[in-house]
């Protein structure tokens, strides 16, 4: 009886992975006979089941790159980045699509510097490393409690500076994760309009594959901010998705 | 007052002429494929609006540029103003069949002003009937019997592929004419064109002959037609000769003469006796190669330059490959092409420089250099092979310099980019369920407290620990009493079983220890002057002191007096001891 329910729960937990797995070779061959928009769908189906990884964001992303959807493919590509971000083909094709938009303000090399160490660690592996760290230094503390020596006196100090930065570095970044939404342009040239309304002339336009921070929404408008260009604008709401694993 | 009338004739000027008119002419409406058409769309009117021009898709329209003209005139007082802006285009049909072309349309004023479209027949080139309409008004053809003929002759009518073919234009004449002649060469598609200066003038069989020679080189093979060339010349009218005044005020008339077409077969080169590394180049050849310095240190550049010289379509030689070993570092060669047409034959030299820059000191070499042609004289395929040449390599600086040195040519190494795409897809996934950011999991923040907590609670419970060894005082005090009267019970229950010495012992024991545990000291180390002293200091009852302090030296005594064991009564002993630890407590000590 316990091995039957034992049983049971591998299958729950298993299934639904060798599932993923078969659908995700499907669509993969949709891919390399050429056949993008199904297997851009397949891949959208796969992401819809839940089965959310890199590898789904990214070979979605060649797909819509395949299908000159340049604004989805760069939206994916930021996703898979989010879930992956030391993975070099992700990084090189979200160049890559990113060159095909004309961007009025270049990163130089020192931004590009700060941010690929900024963001070189998940949330995720950063929050495991902040706990691993509390977890070393909370053991140190207590073997101190029984013996007060030298070494463990300088261990405690070193874990509790390494501690003390990573804290800060994650809740810097978990502030960010909370509180900017950043979005990509998803349709072709999107005019921005200084009010919420459609009478409103627009200000200016938006490239596609552009990303923009989301300040505000109202009904079925946002307000968006270019942080390069350090402009703000109303647009439509279903011209931008939002970048969102 | 001048000036305002001034204004007002040039505004009623303006005014006066609102209207535009827009024409356009052709300069022939049937025309052969290949043959090119002349189009003329003139703007004239007040305002000069930007002319709009109509998709043309079956032509190819050049633009031809563009004039301006402006008048002014005064008819009956008012001065009109009028500018002609004329357009001219070139268009080559790129089919057969009656077109159209579209009007040509212009805006002012919201007022659309247009051309009339017009009709353009194209036939097919050669064979069919030319448009025989008069150009320049009085054209009359005249047959090649006459007085005056023009005549197309090929110096051979079989050739093989780029195999120069000698075309000469003739205009046979008995008469003179007058004024310079208008020639249009004859239509040569397919043929490589060199036209061979200057023009022959010799006489034959009566006529005057000027003769026009041109070279040309089939590009590939099959049977061609040399179209018709024609000339257009004045020549004195017929019967005025020997009229003075007629032939003096004589202007001539214009005629057109016009050759035969002529066929010519162009034959493929032959398969036989084709070598495997045939450069493709017909002509006839010689090869020189030669290096410009013969001395030189490594990284140093040199000049390799073969030059392939002789008779044929010099334009067309193709490049010699050089079998170049990895001493030599090769750039891009360059070519230069030298022309000569003396003698109505096109010679010349095409000259192929490469620099070599050589990797490595010592004796090099530069290895022959084959080069495959077809000799169009002998009709057979010929190899010319070049001596190898020797240079002499002395160490030199270093590579980088020598970069610096010749930065416009390239490396021939390295990678080569063609072209660049997205990466590819991903083959294998990890799916995880669920993507969950941690901090936000209540399990996750339960963990990281988990250490804390622990650690808290360590620290709390040593804590109490020093905190409860700081009162073990009373600790030991408060339970002395309790403790004293439990062992004292079983003193006495173990009585009867137990020797007499060991009961007198554990009693002194049991009151020692009380005292002691409520003085905080050593129960081991107590004196009866010891208790004498505290219990008085502590308790104020002298007395009580005094005779706890009896019975405790009582106990002491029995002990160690062996005498005295006999006699003892050690169930009275114990209930004394009692009585006296009951005592003590109640006296608060």
């Amino acid at each position: 009886m316990k091995l039957l329910r034992v049983f049971f729960l591998l299958t729950v937990v298993f299934i639904p992975g060798l599932f993923a797995e078969a659908a995700f070779d499907e669509a993969n061959k949709l891919y390399e006979t050429g056949k993008y928009a199904e297997a851009a769908a397949a891949y959208n189906n796969l992401l819809n089941s839940g089965n959310k990884s890199a590898e789904v964001y990214y070979n979605l992303g060649n797909a819509y790159f395949k299908e000159k959807k340049t604004g989805l493919a760069i939206l994916n590509y930021e996703k898979a980045l989010k879930l992956s971000p030391r993975d070099a083909d992700i990084k090189y094709n979200l160049e890559f699509a990113g060159s095909f938009i004309k961007e009025s303000a270049v990163e130089d090399t020192v931004t590009k510097l700060l941010n690929s160490f900024y963001y070189y660690l998940t949330l995720n592996e950063l929050c495991v490393m902040l706990a691993l760290a509390f977890f070393a230094l909370m053991g140190l503390l207590i073997y101190r409690l029984f013996r007060k020596d030298e070494l463990s006196y300088w261990f405690t100090f070193s874990f509790s500076v390494i501690f003390g930065l990573i804290f800060v570095f994650s809740v810097l970044r978990i502030f960010e994760n909370e509180n900017t939404r950043s979005a990509i342009v998803i349709e072709p040239s999107v005019e921005a309009r200084a009010a919420p309304l459609e009478t409103n002339p627009a200000s200016f336009t938006i490239p596609e594959g552009k990303k923009v921070l989301i300040l505000n929404s109202r009904k079925d408008w946002v307000e968006i901010f270019l942080k390069s260009e350090n402009m703000k604008g109303w647009i439509k709401q279903d011209a931008i998705a939002e970048i969102m694993p | 007052m001048k000036k305002l009338f001034l204004f007002l004739i040039l505004a009623a000027g303006l005014f006066a002429a609102e209207e535009i008119t827009v024409s356009a002419v052709l300069d022939k409406n049937i025309v052969e494929a290949g043959d090119q058409l002349t189009l003329r769309v003139s703007v004239t009117g007040s305002g000069t609006p930007p002319l709009k021009v109509p998709q043309m898709n079956d032509f190819n329209v050049y633009n031809g540029g563009q004039s301006t003209q402006s008048n002014f005139s005064m008819v009956n007082g008012r001065i009109s103003s009028s500018t002609t802006v004329n357009y001219s285009y070139t268009l080559s049909p790129k089919g057969q069949g009656k077109y159209t072309i579209p009007s040509f349309t212009v805006e002012l004023k919201g007022k659309i002003y247009k051309s009339e479209p017009l009709q353009v027949e194209v036939i097919k080139g050669g064979s069919a009937p030319k448009n025989t309409a008069p150009q320049g008004g009085g054209n009359t053809p005249l047959s090649s019997s006459g007085e005056i003929f023009v005549q197309v002759t090929l110096n051979s009518r079989k050739v093989y592929v780029n195999e120069p073919v000698i075309m000469s234009f003739g205009l046979f004449r008995r008469i003179n004419i007058l004024g310079q002649p208008q020639y249009s060469p004859s239509d040569t598609t397919g043929f490589w064109r060199e036209d061979l200066p200057p023009q022959l003038n010799y006489n034959k069989d009566g006529y005057s002959v000027t003769e026009l020679k041109t070279a040309l080189f089939p590009a590939q093979q099959g049977e061609f037609t040399i179209g018709k060339a024609s000339l257009v010349c004045t020549v004195p009218t017929q019967g005025g000769n020997d009229d003075f005044f007629g032939s003096f005020f004589n202007n001539g008339k214009n005629i057109s003469l016009e050759s035969k077409p002529v066929n010519i077969t162009v034959m493929p080169l032959p398969l036989e006796g084709k070598p495997a590394d045939f450069s493709g180049t017909v002509g006839r050849l010689n090869l020189t190669v030669a290096l410009d310095k013969k001395e030189v240190k490594t990284n140093d550049a040199v000049t390799l330059t073969v030059t392939l010289a002789g008779s044929g379509n010099i334009k067309t030689i193709a490049e010699p490959k050089l079998l170049l070993s990895d001493e030599f570092k090769k750039y891009e060669t360059v070519s230069e092409i030298n022309i000569n047409k003396e003698n109505y034959e096109v010679k010349g030299a095409k000259i192929f420089k490469t620099v070599l820059v050589p990797r490595k000191a010592g004796k090099l070499s530069i290895p022959a250099v084959r080069y495959s042609y077809f000799d169009y004289g002998e009709k057979k395929y010929k190899t010319l092979i070049s001596n190898p040449i020797s240079i002499s390599v002395t160490q030199g600086q270093k590579e980088e310099m020598s970069y610096s040195s010749l930065p416009s040519l390239a490396s021939p190494e390295g990678v080569k980019v063609f072209g660049s795409d997205i990466r590819h897809i991903k083959q294998t996934g990890s799916f995880s369920y669920g993507k969950h950011l941690f901090y936000r999991s209540p399990v996750y923040l339960a963990l990281s407290i988990l250490p804390f907590i622990i650690w808290l609670a360590l620290l709390l419970f040593f804590k109490y620990q020093v905190s409860k060894e700081q009162n073990i005082a009373f600790f030991k005090a408060s339970r002395a009493y309790s403790r004293s009267l439990k062992c004292l019970k079983k003193v006495s229950r173990d009585l009867a079983s137990k020797k007499q010495e060991k009961c007198l012992g554990e009693l002194e024991n049991i009151f020692a220890e009380y005292i002691g545990d409520k003085i905080n000291r050593p129960a081991a180390g107590l004196s009866v002057s010891d208790i004498k002293s505290i219990l008085a200091e502590k308790i104020k009852d002298r007395d009580l002191a005094d005779s706890a302090a009896g019975l405790f030296e009582e106990l002491h005594f029995n002990r160690f007096a062996p005498a005295r064991k006999e006699s003892t009564d050690i169930s009275g002993l114990a209930s004394s001891i009692k009585e006296m630890i009951i005592k003590i407590e109640k006296a608060g000590l």
